[in-house]
């Protein structure tokens, strides 16, 4: 029974391509129309009479059962182009289809490129000059198709037209059907179009002399091996000076090297409106086209460079304020008060170094990001703290300079000695160094300006994401280097004395807070062992320290280095061994699902409204957010309600699924807030400032 | 001073050494090995990713277990037209036969998601396996795609070949004849063949990416 019943199964599904595999009309003659489940194609002429060597169309008209389409010459994802076999007498000659401009057909996380409804795809015939009127020529052709919906059926069919040969040729009733496809053929590209290769997997198709509004597709044809483009990624428009680009995604399956030309149709403008063009484009090594038009929308992916240096500037200066680096910064600025009497050009000259050693860390922090893409990494700003081993030895780091602070120990000739060593080739190399450890204890506190900024950085080539990182730097240089800059303003500062040793031990305790702050991260990250190997550190780091004030001299420092770098190392290792946590941020996110495409997905097929919150527990933004805006029992209950679902991205640590997810919405680092609306596929994005009125806003 | 600075400087760049040697998020090579790290698709050259898999007989074993070996991986859906050309002509057993003779590992993976064309559970997919005459070390059951996801397969049939080191050697079509049926005369390319060919005898496979045709995937929750 068991059998018989599989037996039928078998036999069921096997019945459809079954179908489809016998030819159609082959026991009648062949007529003009043929069909198969779900296609009915019909050959129809430009001609009721041809005479000898006349040049003319035929066509394949294809009717398509609602749901399912066929397939363009290139099919995308999935599926197969139709193809024509003809069978013609001698001396008489078909063309290529002249393929019209396909329609993008989402199926899932595809895209397929094809036809639904109907389509006519037009064929040119040459007739011989030998054709003798009174004599009949039969056209036939055997076509083939896939036709999908949800599933795929090989579809076939053969059909025939017979054309007299007569003195002057006549138009059929068809003639007009057929002149509106060719009219609607896409035109060749009055101006140039060229590719540009953005580095590890973007692609800038850039198109000059045609007007754009925004709304431009390319459909790529295809390619003897592999493919140009990935066909579901969405293809972002760039608005230029003198035409427009288009930012690609390169296919997984593009040959490497891969040399130009590639062929393509291009549709603007969409509907009624859309026009087509067929286009060749060669890949040429050039500056793509960056957008002049400025941002349109709360979207952040449309900041031109301008914007985005503008706005990295103004985080670099809003990163001076962030409590893990203002420590820092006091504690050079009095050091250069006391040793600068008067010397403003030592003064200038200390805060110069400053400005490099920041300048420099930032555009090494852009280069390893620039060469981890290239690498394939899929990493965002941020990335450096998603490694608990960096996250435990930025809390030993913390106490350490808490320590220092409070008088514990003191480097070198200390900052109240620092004048008399103000010229010599060490003191400027301090300065390098305050920069550096600046931006490395800066990198926890992402300043809101620098989300859209670092997210408008990682879509640039390598150029574009240096300056704006330069930018950053600039900004977060600016305000200590304009204080060496003006003799005027260091002499407004209040005179040195006993109440800047008080202040500076007082600055000690937003370092230890950082530092608590980040042994809490490791816990999220990789739970108990984390804060085991956080403290383990920082105990080596205070014996470390002991032994430096206590046995001064080669031996004894020597001794305390190895102490801290054992620790350090110790530290470092136990906590990359040990197993990640499964979800770090579900306890501190305030509930929520793990978030998943597939999740968001199903959701808005059931009708919710889906709420995605794009949280780390290093990032400071958007803590703040979920103490301040998630914990209000308002907005809890708006995110938790019957029409609602609430969705957490957990990044605290690595994950290339969300990375990918970020990127895709202009973004490199987090926080990102997510609204989508049953029914409308691009969700709405919230600002990284939250308030409560506007996440219940957004929920409406 | 200059020794606190560098000290410092030290402290730092040993523990990015300790993260690469942790296989943690520093390290180029194993895109795939930091354990939270769920995995963008891999492409050719890239360590295929270590995922858990479940086979019709029910045991579940990682994909890494078979390091060391070369491992093929068949996408398929039998109700498709283009697996069906593949199993009908007998390529497809003839290209495997050949493969398990050499040692090789073939994985059949069904992804389709429940109540979609395609969807196997053990027993279908043992059945109608063995009808065709095919004889993979394993059938994988991925009703929840997340074996096809992780790989980015698009299509039935969609083809990986693994060298020995884990990494991908080949990924995309089966051949080089796109088509349910390939045009009278046409002798077909088998990129799986000479991929396997060439990973034997320690060598890059002349084409290791190609487009791969056929029917989508059946995900669920498209």
């Amino acid at each position: 029974m068991k059998r018989a019943l599989l037996a039928l199964w078998l036999l069921l599904s096997w019945v459809g391509f079954a179908q489809a595999q016998v030819p159609a009309g082959v026991s009648a003659p062949i007529g003009i129309s043929a069909s198969s489940q779900n296609v009915e194609i019909t050959l129809i002429s430009a001609r009721a009479a041809v005479q000898p060597g006349d040049v003319f169309h035929v066509a394949i008209q294809q009717k398509i059962a609602p749901d399912w389409h066929t397939y363009w010459r290139n099919p995308g994802d999935s599926g197969e182009p139709t193809y024509l076999n003809w069978t013609l007498p001698e001396g008489v000659k078909a063309g290529e289809i002249k393929w019209p401009a396909p329609t993008a057909i989402p199926f899932g996380p595809l895209v397929n490129y094809g036809f639904s409804k109907s389509v006519v795809l037009p064929v040119e015939v040459q007739v011989p000059t030998s054709a003798k009127p009174g004599t009949t020529l039969s056209l036939k052709v055997d076509a083939t198709w896939l036709e999908c919906a949800d599933v795929c059926i090989p579809g076939e069919g053969s059909v025939a037209i017979n054309l007299p040969v007569e003195a002057a040729k006549r138009d059929s009733g068809d003639a007009s059907a057929i002149q509106a496809a060719l009219a609607d053929q896409p035109k060749p590209l009055p101006d140039k179009a060229h590719l540009t290769d953005l580095g590890a997997s973007g692609l800038q198709l850039v198109v000059t002399g045609v007007p754009a509004d925004g709304k431009a597709y390319f459909f790529p044809y295809e390619l003897k091996l592999g493919a140009l483009v990935d066909f579901a990624a969405p293809q972002e428009f760039v608005r230029g000076k003198d035409g427009f680009g288009l930012n690609l995604t390169k296919s997984k399956s593009l040959p490497d090297p891969f040399v130009g030309p590639f062929e393509g149709i291009l549709v603007i403008g969409e509907g009624r409106n859309a026009k087509a063009f067929s286009l060749k484009a060669e890949l040429i090594a050039a500056a793509p086209m960056s957008d002049t038009a400025g941002p349109k929308g709360v979207g952040g992916a449309d900041v031109g460079l301008l914007q985005a240096l503008f706005f990295a500037f103004l985080g670099g200066l809003i990163l001076n304020l962030m409590p893990c680096v203002f420590p820092i910064l006091s504690m050079k600025a009095l050091g250069l008060l006391e040793a600068s009497h008067g010397d403003t050009a030592e003064a200038r000259t200390h805060g110069l170094w400053y400005g490099f050693g920041v300048l420099a860390s930032f555009l090494g922090l852009a280069g390893l990001l620039i060469g981890l893409k290239a690498a394939g990494m899929a990493v965002g700003w941020g990335f450096q703290l998603q490694s608990p081993a960096i996250i435990v030895g930025l809390a030993v780091l913390m106490v350490l300079i808490g320590f220092n602070l409070l008088g514990f120990y003191e480097i070198g000739t200390s900052l109240q000695g620092a004048g008399t060593g103000l010229a010599s080739k060490s003191g400027h190399t301090g300065s390098f160094f305050t920069g550096v450890l600046a931006v490395v204890v800066a990198a926890p506190c992402t300043a809101p300006f620098m989300g859209v900024a670092l997210g408008f950085a990682a879509t640039q080539p390598a150029i574009g994401a240096l300056s704006v990182f330069a930018a950053l730097g600039l900004g977060f240089a600016a305000p200590f280097v304009a204080l060496t800059f003006m003799p005027d303003l260091m002499r407004a500062l209040p005179r040195p004395g006993a109440w800047m040793s008080r202040l500076r031990e007082a600055l000690s305790f937003p370092m230890f807070a950082t530092a608590i702050w980040l042994i809490w991260v490791s816990s999220a990250q990789v739970g108990q062992a984390g804060v085991l190997a956080a403290l383990g550190g920082v105990l080596a780091a205070g014996l470390a320290v002991w032994i430096w004030r206590t046995w001064p001299g080669h031996k004894g420092r020597a001794i305390a280095l190895m102490i801290l770098v054992a620790g350090l190392v110790g530290a470092g290792t136990y906590v990359t061994q040990a197993p990640a946590m499964a979800t770090g941020a579900a306890s501190s996110s305030f509930g929520g699902e793990p978030w998943t495409h597939a999740r968001v997905e199903a959701l808005q097929q059931e009708g919710k409204t889906v709420f995605v919150n794009f949280t780390a527990d290093w990032c400071v933004t958007c803590k703040v957010n979920e103490v301040t805006v998630f914990a209000d029992p308002a907005v809890r209950k708006a995110l938790n309600g019957d029409k609602a679902v609430y969705l957490v991205a957990d990044w605290t640590s690595r994950d290339d699924v969300i990375a990918q997810a970020l990127a895709s919405h202009g973004r490199v680092g987090v926080p990102l807030y997510l609204v989508y609306k049953p029914g409308v596929a691009e969700p709405q994005i919230l600002p990284q400032i939250l308030s409560a009125e506007v996440i219940k806003s957004a929920l409406q | 001073m200059r020794i606190v600075w560098l000290t410092a400087a030290l402290a730092l760049a040993s523990f990015t050494w300790v993260d690469t040697q942790a296989g943690g998020i520093y390290s180029p090579t194993e895109p795939n090995s930091h354990p939270k790290t769920k995995g963008v698709p891999p492409v050719p050259g890239a360590m295929a990713p270590s995922i858990s898999m479940q086979d019709t007989t029910g045991l579940k074993f990682n994909l890494s277990a078979y390091r060391g070996k070369i491992v093929v991986l068949e996408w398929t859906n039998f109700e498709c037209p283009y697996v069906a050309r593949h199993y009908s002509s007998g390529s497809m057993q003839a290209v495997q036969a050949s493969a398990l003779k050499d040692g090789v590992v073939w994985l059949t993976i069904f992804s389709s998601a429940p109540g979609k064309q395609g969807y196997q559970d053990s027993r279908g997919a043992d059945y109608f396996t063995a009808e065709k005459g095919s004889k993979p070390t394993a059938k994988v059951l991925d009703p929840t795609g997340v074996v096809g996801k992780a790989f980015g397969a698009r299509t039935t049939p969609h083809m990986f070949v693994i060298d020995e080191t884990g990494r991908i050697a080949y990924a995309g079509a089966i051949d080089d004849q796109p088509r349910a049926v390939p045009p009278a005369g046409a002798v077909p390319r088998n990129y799986v063949r000479e991929a396997i060919t060439a990973v034997k005898s320690k060598q890059t496979p002349a084409i290791r990416a190609t487009s791969a045709y056929g029917c989508s995937i059946k995900y669920a929750g498209n």
